[in-house]
């Protein structure tokens, strides 16, 4: 007997999964290697690589985004918060925020380059860039969404400034703030992989860059794939952690 | 992202129950506000500038006087007129083959697991990473930053119109069903409209990654365009240049935002729903 399970939840991935392997393989054997690679010719390449500098090359872009991304989300958070409780603050800062967050973080790679040399910095920069704004705005957002009763309540027990802010204000707006650096984080994988086509010289998108310069198809395809499974798996954990730190509370609203 | 929307305008501390009641009315206009930041701004930009090169650091003044010369040129209207030209072309394409399919991910179980696969990996894979294969595949001309757009606008547009058939109330299906209606039916009239603003919500925030996306693929390949006129820029360090085709990058990106939500009121009448899990 097949589990009635079995039929609905996993047999539809595998199936899914084995077209999409079969697809790649039938068209990889009509279309010139060139464009297109076979599996095994990626599985190869990825041999190769593994036993070369691949676990390097990941190791540097993840250090890259897991810096600019800690520095600016250290920077947004404090920032978000003042401007979710001061009204001042907002009204400072609502109008740059708003601007500064639709410009495509790679358009600043050239003055980054300007200011900082074709180097880490610049990089770091940008991730920094493409981060600070959203968690900026997602954390004023948790913030403002507070329920006002839970203010009242906690004001009517005798609860001053400070103990509103850590007791409820604080707890209500974290979630919020992760759910921005879930965002941002997905932004920062994109712009890491332009960054370093564009100024790196090293790290997974020079190993895409290099690749592709060389015509190397197969080393195309383990880059690429590499960066869907790493974004895949940090994503995982950033909702691992909005749901471990009161994420009812953001479902609730 | 989608709180802004709902909680500006009478825009008050949230503590203000206890501390603001007896000055509700702010002594300062709201007008203000935004004169104030932009002036600061402009303060800190010039007295940043002085300390540095223009190769480095341009001044607001040189900034000013740059931006007349391309616009006065046409220089500015013509690469901005092609970068949106693509991000347009791209959508439509995205778009058109999106919102079908996420259509049938909402509506069928079977297919939505069939497709999650494919959906929860690749949407992961920064579109410019596929950069390198569309140059292989479709070469250096439009074709390659038209299908770098589409897939960059397929999966947030797929994702939110699955999420909006998922979020449909039963009991309006269950109204067509129970009056005779087939349940091709029930998907035109009581799914179908619910959904458009899940899909311009996915638009919504499928633009602001595409921005990104095709400066990105105008700096690596291509001969017109603002990305192209930034990197284009860098070699003879006109910084001015540059700062010049960020600010219009910006602006062209707030004004698309600011039309969706202007769509979407216009349309329901009230704010776009929130898609934190996009």
């Amino acid at each position: 007997m097949i589990d009635k399970r079995f039929v609905n939840t996993v047999l539809p991935y595998l199936l899914s999964v084995a077209i999409m392997l079969g697809m790649w393989q039938l068209a990889a054997t009509q279309i010139n290697p060139l464009f297109f690679p076979r599996l095994e010719t990626v599985w190869r390449s990825f041999w190769v690589l593994a036993q070369g500098d691949l676990a390097s090359q990941v190791l540097v872009s993840l250090t890259r985004i897991l810096t600019g991304f800690g520095i600016a989300s250290l920077v947004a958070v404090p920032i978000g918060l003042l401007m979710g409780t001061i009204p001042a603050v907002h009204r400072l800062l609502d109008g740059p925020v708003e601007f500064f967050r639709f410009i495509p973080p790679i358009a600043m790679i050239v003055l980054a380059v300007a200011w900082f040399g074709a180097s880490n910095v610049a990089i770091v920069f940008l991730i920094g860039f493409s981060t600070i704004f959203i968690v900026t705005i997602n954390t004023e957002a948790g913030v403002l969404h507070v329920v006002r009763n839970r203010i009242r309540a906690g004001q009517m027990m005798g609860a001053g400034f400070w103990q509103v802010f850590r007791l409820v204000v604080l707890p209500s707006a974290i979630p919020h703030a992760l759910i921005g650096m879930r965002i941002s984080m997905g932004a920062a994988f994109s712009t890491i992989v332009s960054a370093e086509m564009i100024a790196g010289d090293n790290g997974l998108g020079y190993l895409l860059q290099d690749a592709r310069t060389t015509l190397r198809t197969g080393n195309i395809f383990v880059g690429i794939v590499l960066l869907g499974a790493i974004g895949m798996l940090t994503d995982r954990v950033f909702r691992a952690l909005v749901d471990r730190f009161g994420g009812e509370h953001v479902g609730a609203r | 992202m989608s709180a802004r929307a709902e909680t500006s305008s009478p825009w008050r501390s949230v503590f203000a129950p206890s501390w603001s009641q007896t000055r509700t009315a702010h002594p300062v206009p709201g007008f203000v506000w935004p004169i104030a930041s932009a002036l600061i701004l402009t303060a800190i930009w010039t007295l940043a500038a002085n300390r540095f090169d223009v190769t480095v650091f341009p001044s607001p003044l040189a900034t000013a006087r740059e931006a007349w010369r391309l616009i006065a040129s046409g220089a500015l209207e013509e690469h901005a007129g092609i970068s949106i030209a693509r991000l347009i072309g791209g959508f439509a394409i995205g778009g058109m083959i999106a919102v079908p399919v996420g259509f049938a991910m909402g509506i069928s179980p079977f297919f939505r697991r069939m497709m999650e696969p494919f959906t929860e990996f690749f949407r992961f894979i920064p579109a410019i990473a596929m950069v390198v294969f569309t140059l292989i595949w479709f070469g250096i001309g439009e074709a390659s930053k038209l299908f770098l757009i589409a897939y960059n606008s397929f999966f947030s547009i797929a994702m939110a119109t699955e999420m909006g058939v998922a979020r449909v109330e039963r009991s309006r299906i269950h109204a067509v069903l129970s009056l005779g209606g087939s349940r091709w039916d029930a998907a035109r009239l009581a799914i179908l409209p619910s959904v458009v603003p899940y899909i311009l919500q996915g638009m919504r925030i499928g633009m602001g990654r595409a921005f990104g996306t095709i400066v990105s693929a105008e700096i690596l390949a291509a001969n017109s365009g603002l990305g192209y006129l930034i990197y284009s820029a860098r070699e003879f360090s006109r910084m001015d240049t540059v700062v010049v085709a960020i600010v219009t990058l910006g602006l062209l990106g707030l004004a698309a935002d600011r039309a969706f939500v202007a769509l979407a009121r216009r349309l329901y009448r009230h704010a776009l729903p929130g898609n934190d899990n996009l």
